[in-house]
C-alpha cells in the first residue's frame, strides 16, 4: 500500500484506531483504507508508550507483507527488533518451536519438508495412488490437520506423520500444530501485545494459536476485511472475524471507511458487488472515496480467449503509450497519447493458473516484459529443488559445515552444479537463488527461509514488469491499472466440472480483484475459451451484471477501426508549411 | 586508415524490419555504400547470436568478418569498383521502459561489445531480466543506469551509446518520455557515457547548443530497418581498424581518431518539427509556442519534435561549437537524388535502381559518389540532372518540408522550372506525378 502519511496525517478514524485503549480491538479495514499504515502506528504507539516492558508480535499473511511492515516500523523505531517480532504464523511458530524443542517429543534437528519430500513419503506409504491422488491425499490431510488438530489422529495421518518424524521433518501445517501443542500446555509466551493482519483469513488452527498467545494477558489487535475473505478453501473461516466479540471479552470493533486508493466510480462499482453479499452477518460500513478523479471501468467481450489476450496486450500498449517506434508510427497507438503508465503499474488477474498461458504468449509476442507470480513456491521450481538437495548433501558431508557461501561455491564447482549454472533456461531462478543466499550466513537458516516462501512472495524487484497473477495472489496489492480476465460463467464464480468453489467466497474474490485498481479497471470475458483441452462457453459472469449499467463502458473491438484509420492516414496529402 | 562505421542497425529478428536484413545482405550493402565497419545489431537475440557465431570469424581485435564460405557468393555480385573489406562489430539496441522520478521513461540505448564471450555474458544477464527472444531489440523494464551497469560488468571495453537522443518517444532527452539532463538518466554512472547518437532529426550543430553535451562526442548511424538504408548516417574515423581504436577515438578527448559524421538533413527526419500527423498539422517551434503547444485542428497537445526540444534545453547561442566538436557533412541518399533528378516519386523504382547501379559500377561506392567524385564524372555517367542534384546537395541548396510526428520530411532539390528547362523531362515528370496520386 502506498499511502504514506506523516504520523500527523492519520485521519480521524485511523487516529481513533491507533490510540484506542481497548485490550481486544478488531479494526474493520476495507481496501485502500490505510490498513498497514494504521497497524504500523498502533504497534509503534504500543512500543513507544512503554519501551521497557513491551514485546509485540505482529503476524502477517505473507512473508512479503512482513517485510513491508518491518520496513515501516523501522522508519519509526530504528532498533525495533528488540521490541517487535514480525512474521507469518509459520515463521513465528517455527522460531518458537526451535526455542522449545525440549518441551516436545520432536527430534532436535528439525527441518521443514519440501512438497517433493512430502509427496515422496506419501508415495512410499501409499504406492498404489497416482500422482494426482497423492496430491489430493496431501491436501485432504492438510485440511484435516488445520481443523482437527486437537483430536486423535486418524490412521493415515498418523502413519504419514510418523514417516515425517523419522526423517526429522515437519510439513507446513505441522509447524503450527506442534507450536500449538507446546503453547496449549500452558507454557507462557513473553508477548505483551499481539497484532494480526488479514484476520478474515485465519483458520481454526491459527485461531486456536491466537487464543493461546493471549491467554496469559497479552493484548490483541486484529485487522482485516470480511469482504475480502478468500481462503475458505484452505480452511480459513470468516466466522472468526464475525465472532471476535464473543471470543474476546469486552472487545471493541472499529471501522476505517475512507478509501484512498480507487477512483470514485470504481469504488462505487466494487461496492455493488458486496452490498448483497449473502450469508454475511457483520455490517461493514460502505467505503467513502477520497480520490476525486474519475477512473475508467471498461467491459470487453472477446470471441475467444486468444482474442481476450490480444485485447489486453493492445490496451497495455496504449497505456504505456507505445512500446516501439513501429507501434508509434503505424498508428497502433494513437498519436500524442500520454505516456502515463509503465509496465509495473499494470496487473492482469485471473481465476485459474490455466488461464495464464495464452496471456503469456500474447505478451511475449509483442515483447512486453511480464512476470507471472506462479502457482508453485520458489523451492519447487527447477532447478531450485535440485540446488536445495545438493546443498543438503554437501552440508552433511562437508567440512565447511553450515557456512552458506562456501557451500554454494562448492556446489557450483561440481559437474551437477555447473550444469545447473550453465542452463540458460534456469538463469533467472538461479540468480534469484544466489541473491537470496547473500542475506544469510548459515545454511540452515537459509533453508528454513526458503521453505517458508510462498508463491505470492516472489516478485523480482530489479526490473519493471506487467504483473500476472491469480486473483488470490493479488490480495493486499494495488495497481493503477488492473485487468480481470475470464469474467465469465464457469470461471467466476468457479463452477466447472470437477472443480468448483463456494459462490459466496467467489464473489468476495471478484471484489478483491476489482478493488486492486486505482485508476483503470478492465473486466474482460471470452465467448469461447479453451481450458484443459475443453471448450467452454460461459457467457458473462453474473458479477458483471451486479454493477449498474451507467458505471460500465462497453469497449468495442479495436482492430478493424485501427486498420481503417491507417488507410485514410496513408492517403492524406502531405501538409505543406 | 580512414573508414566509415555504421553500428546501429537491426537484423530480421527485430520488429518491423526487412526479411532480408541478414549478414549476407549487410555485407553486400556495406560495400555498395562504402562502409568498412557495420554493427551486427540485435546481438543478444538467441537465434541471431547463434548465426553470428556460425558465420563470423575474428579479424582485428574486437572485430569480425563474414567467413569466406558465406562471402564468396555475395562478392561476385558486387561491382569491382565498390569491393572492399567489411568488418562487423557487436552491437545491440535495448529499449528500456521504466519509471523514474515518477514518470514513464522510454530510452533506447546502443550497446557495444568487444567479444562473443562478453556477448554471451550480456545475453544471460539480460535474459534473466526479461524476454530477449521475441524482439531483436528487446524491451526491458530496466532503468538505463542499471543497463549501463550490467553492460560495464561484461568487459572493460563494453560501452553504451544513448541512441537517437532527441527522438520524442524513445530517447534520453526526448520530449515525451526522456529526461532534461543526461545525469538524470544515468545518475552516478554518467561518466561512463562518452558518445551520443544525434539521430536522423538532429545534426551536430543543434546538439552543440547544449553545454551539458560537451563531454560527449557525437556519432551517427543509420538505425537501418532494411539493408538499403545502411549508411544514410555514419561516423568517420581515421585510426587503426580495431575495436579498441574505435573505443579510444570516442572515449579519449585527446585522441584524434574520430573525424566526424555524415548526416541526414535533419529536416528530413521524422521528428524534426512539431505537429500531428493524423491532423496534417506541421508546426515549427515558434508556431508551437504561439499556440501553447496545442494542435489547431484537434486542440490536443502536439507531438513535440526535436527542434523544439533542443530550443527548450539549449543554453548556447546558435552558431557556437561545443568543445569536442567534429565536422559533419549533410547527405541525401543517392537513390533519392536520382529519383528527383528523374522526376520519379519512388527511389525504389526500376529506372532509379538501374541508374544507381550504373553509377556505382562505373565510379565507386555511394558515400564516395555523394561526397568526393567530380560532378563532371557523374554527369558523364548519369546525366546533367543527377550531377546538378548532387551539386545542390553538396552546397545545401534545397527546399525542405520538415518532418513531424513520425512523417519523414520531404526534400526538393529541384523546382518546377528546373524540369521545364530540361527538354523532354517535363512531360515525363508530369505523367509520373499524376500516376502517383
Amino acid at each position: 500500500m502506498s499511502i504514506d502519511f506523516k504520523p500527523s496525517e492519520l485521519n480521524q478514524s485511523q487516529r481513533q484506531a491507533v490510540s484506542h485503549p481497548a485490550k481486544y480491538l478488531l479494526i474493520v479495514a476495507g481496501p485502500g483504507t490505510g490498513k498497514t499504515h494504521t497497524l504500523t502506528h498502533r504497534i509503534v504507539r504500543a512500543v513507544r508508550s512503554s519501551p521497557q516492558k513491551t514485546l509485540a508480535l505482529a503476524i502477517t499473511f505473507t512473508n512479503k507483507a512482513a517485510e513491508e511492515l518491518e520496513d515501516r516500523l523501522a522508519q519509526h523505531i530504528p532498533a525495533c527488533g528488540n521490541n517487535i517480532l514480525v512474521g507469518t504464523f509459520h515463521r513465528f511458530c517455527l522460531r518458537y518451536l526451535k526455542g522449545h524443542v525440549k518441551d516436545t517429543n520432536l527430534p532436535t534437528a528439525l527441518r521443514i519438508a519440501s512438497l517433493f519430500e512430502c509427496e515422496a513419503l506419501a508415495k512410499g506409504l501409499w504406492p498404489n495412488l497416482t500422482k494426482r491422488q497423492i496430491k489430493e491425499k496431501l491436501q485432504a490431510m492438510s485440511a484435516h490437520k488445520v481443523v482437527h488438530f486437537a483430536q486423535p489422529l486418524p490412521a493415515d495421518v498418523a502413519a504419514y506423520n510418523g514417516m515425517l518424524r523419522r526423517h526429522a521433518l515437519l510439513d507446513y501445517d505441522d509447524v503450527l500444530v506442534e507450536a500449538w501443542k507446546v503453547l496449549s500446555c500452558g507454557v507462557p509466551t513473553p508477548f505483551t501485545h499481539v497484532f494480526v493482519d488479514e484476520y478474515q483469513d485465519i483458520n481454526y488452527l491459527q485461531h486456536a494459536l491466537l487464543q493461546e498467545l493471549v491467554r496469559h494477558g497479552a493484548a490483541l489487535t486484529a485487522i482485516g476485511d470480511p469482504h475480502q475473505a478468500i481462503y475458505g478453501f484452505r480452511g480459513a473461516d470468516v466466522v472468526f472475524f464475525e465472532k471476535f466479540r464473543d471470543d474476546f471479552p469486552a472487545a471493541q470493533v472499529l471501522a476505517l471507511s475512507d478509501n484512498y486508493r480507487s477512483a470514485p466510480n470504481l469504488l462505487k462499482a466494487s461496492g455493488q458487488i458486496v452490498v448483497h453479499s449473502p450469508g454475511q452477518t457483520m455490517v461493514v460500513p460502505p467505503l467513502t472515496a477520497k480520490m476525486y478523479t474519475q477512473g475508467c471501468l471498461k467491459v470487453y467481450e472477446a470471441a475467444t480467449d486468444k482474442g481476450e489476450a490480444e485485447y489486453v496486450v493492445h490496451q497495455i500498449e496504449q497505456m504505456v503509450g507505445g512500446t516501439s517506434m513501429f507501434s508509434q508510427d503505424s498508428g497502433r497507438v494513437a498519436a500524442g497519447q500520454k505516456a502515463g503508465y509503465s509496465f509495473k503499474d499494470i496487473a492482469v488477474l485471473y481465476r485459474l493458473n490455466a488461464q495464464k498461458n495464452v496471456l503469456e504468449e500474447a505478451l511475449a509476442r509483442q515483447g512486453i516484459p511480464y512476470q507471472s507470480c506462479g502457482d508453485r513456491p520458489f523451492v519447487e521450481l527447477p532447478p531450485i529443488s535440485e540446488l536445495v538437495t545438493l546443498l543438503r548433501e554437501f552440508q552433511n558431508q562437508d567440512a565447511v559445515g553450515d557456512n552458506l557461501s562456501a557451500l554454494i561455491q562448492r556446489i557450483f564447482e561440481t559437474s551437477a552444479g555447473a550444469a545447473i549454472l550453465n542452463n540458460r533456461a534456469w538463469m533467472d531462478n538461479v540468480q534469484r537463488f544466489i541473491r537470496m543466499t547473500a542475506m544469510f550466513n548459515g545454511c540452515n537458516e537459509f533453508l528454513d527461509y526458503l521453505a517458508l516462501q510462498r508463491p505470492e512472495d516472489m516478485v523480482d524487484p530489479r526490473a519493471e514488469y506487467v504483473h500476472l497473477m491469480t486473483l488470490h495472489a493479488s490480495k493486499g496489492l494495488e495497481f493503477p491499472v488492473v485487468f480481470v480476465v475470464g469474467c465469465e460463467g464457469g470461471l467466476l464464480p468457479l463452477s466447472l466440472e470437477g472443480i468448483s468453489a463456494d459462490p459466496i467466497e467467489e464473489r468476495r474474490l471478484f471484489y478483491v480483484g476489482m478493488t486492486r485498481a486505482k485508476e483503470s479497471l478492465f473486466l474482460t470475458y471470452a465467448s469461447r475459451r479453451r481450458l484443459w483441452g475443453r471448450s467452454l462457453a460461459g457467457g458473462p459472469s453474473p458479477f458483471i451484471n451486479d454493477i449498474e449499467r451507467q458505471l460500465k463502458e462497453y469497449d468495442q473491438a479495436q482492430s478493424n477501426r485501427r486498420r481503417k484509420e491507417k488507410r485514410t492516414c496513408d492517403q492524406l496529402e502531405l501538409f505543406k508549411v | 586508415m580512414r573508414f566509415y562505421a555504421d553500428i546501429h542497425l537491426h537484423s530480421y529478428h527485430s520488429r518491423a524490419t526487412s526479411k532480408d536484413l541478414n549478414l549476407e545482405q549487410l555485407f553486400y550493402w556495406a560495400q555498395l555504400k562504402g562502409l568498412q565497419v557495420v554493427g551486427t545489431g540485435d546481438l543478444i537475440h538467441p537465434k541471431w547470436l547463434t548465426e553470428l557465431k556460425q558465420k563470423l570469424e575474428p579479424t582485428e581485435e574486437g572485430l569480425f568478418r563474414l567467413k569466406p564460405t558465406y562471402a564468396k557468393e555475395i562478392e561476385r555480385r558486387i561491382p569491382a569498383s565498390c569491393r572492399g573489406e567489411v568488418r562487423f562489430m557487436h552491437t545491440v539496441e535495448i529499449s528500456s521502459i521504466y519509471k523514474k522520478f515518477d514518470r514513464v521513461r522510454k530510452v533506447h540505448n546502443v550497446v557495444c561489445i568487444p567479444s562473443f564471450r562478453a556477448a554471451e555474458d550480456l545475453q544471460s544477464k539480460l535474459g534473466a531480466i526479461g524476454n530477449i527472444a521475441s524482439d531483436g531489440r528487446p524491451i526491458l523494464g530496466l532503468d538505463s543506469r542499471d543497463l549501463l551497469e550490467i553492460v560495464l560488468t561484461t568487459d572493460p571495453l563494453s560501452y553504451v551509446i544513448p541512441a537517437h537522443i532527441w527522438t520524442p518517444w524513445f530517447s534520453v532527452l526526448g520530449s515525451a518520455s526522456g529526461f532534461d539532463r543526461m545525469e538524470d538518466c544515468f545518475s552516478d554512472l554518467t561518466k561512463h557515457i562518452f558518445a551520443v547518437e544525434t539521430g536522423l532529426s538532429s545534426d551536430p550543430s543543434m546538439n552543440w547548443r547544449l553545454q551539458q553535451l560537451d563531454p560527449f562526442v557525437l556519432v551517427s548511424n543509420s538505425d537501418a530497418h532494411s539493408p538499403a538504408k545502411l549508411a544514410r548516417e555514419a561516423t568517420v574515423y581515421d585510426t587503426e581498424l580495431s575495436y579498441p581504436a574505435i573505443y579510444r577515438a570516442l572515449s579519449d578527448p585527446k585522441d584524434k581518431g574520430l573525424v566526424g559524421t555524415v548526416e541526414f538533413f535533419p529536416e528530413e527526419g521524422k521528428y524534426h518539427y512539431d505537429g500531428h500527423r493524423a491532423c496534417k498539422t506541421r508546426l515549427c517551434p515558434q508556431e508551437t509556442k504561439k499556440r501553447n503547444g496545442l494542435c489547431p485542428v484537434c486542440g490536443k497537445p502536439v507531438t513535440v519534435g526535436v527542434m523544439s526540444r533542443v530550443e527548450e534545453l539549449a543554453d548556447r547561442p546558435e552558431g557556437k561549437k561545443s568543445t569536442r566538436w567534429r565536422p559533419y557533412f549533410n547527405l541525401i541518399p543517392l537513390a533519392e537524388v536520382i529519383a528527383q533528378a528523374k522526376g520519379v516519386s519512388s527511389p525504389d523504382s526500376k529506372v532509379v535502381q538501374e541508374t544507381y547501379l550504373r553509377i556505382l559500377s562505373h565510379i565507386g561506392n555511394e558515400l564516395f559518389v555523394l561526397q568526393e567524385v567530380s560532378l563532371d564524372e557523374i554527369k558523364a555517367i548519369a546525366g546533367d540532372m543527377v550531377a546538378q542534384g548532387i551539386q545542390r546537395m553538396r552546397e545545401g541548396r534545397l527546399n525542405v518540408a520538415a518532418g513531424y510526428d513520425g512523417e519523414y520530411g520531404k526534400i526538393n532539390l529541384f523546382a518546377q522550372e528546373d524540369y521545364q528547362r530540361k527538354e523532354g523531362q517535363l512531360t515525363f515528370f508530369n505523367e509520373h506525378r499524376f500516376q502517383a496520386k
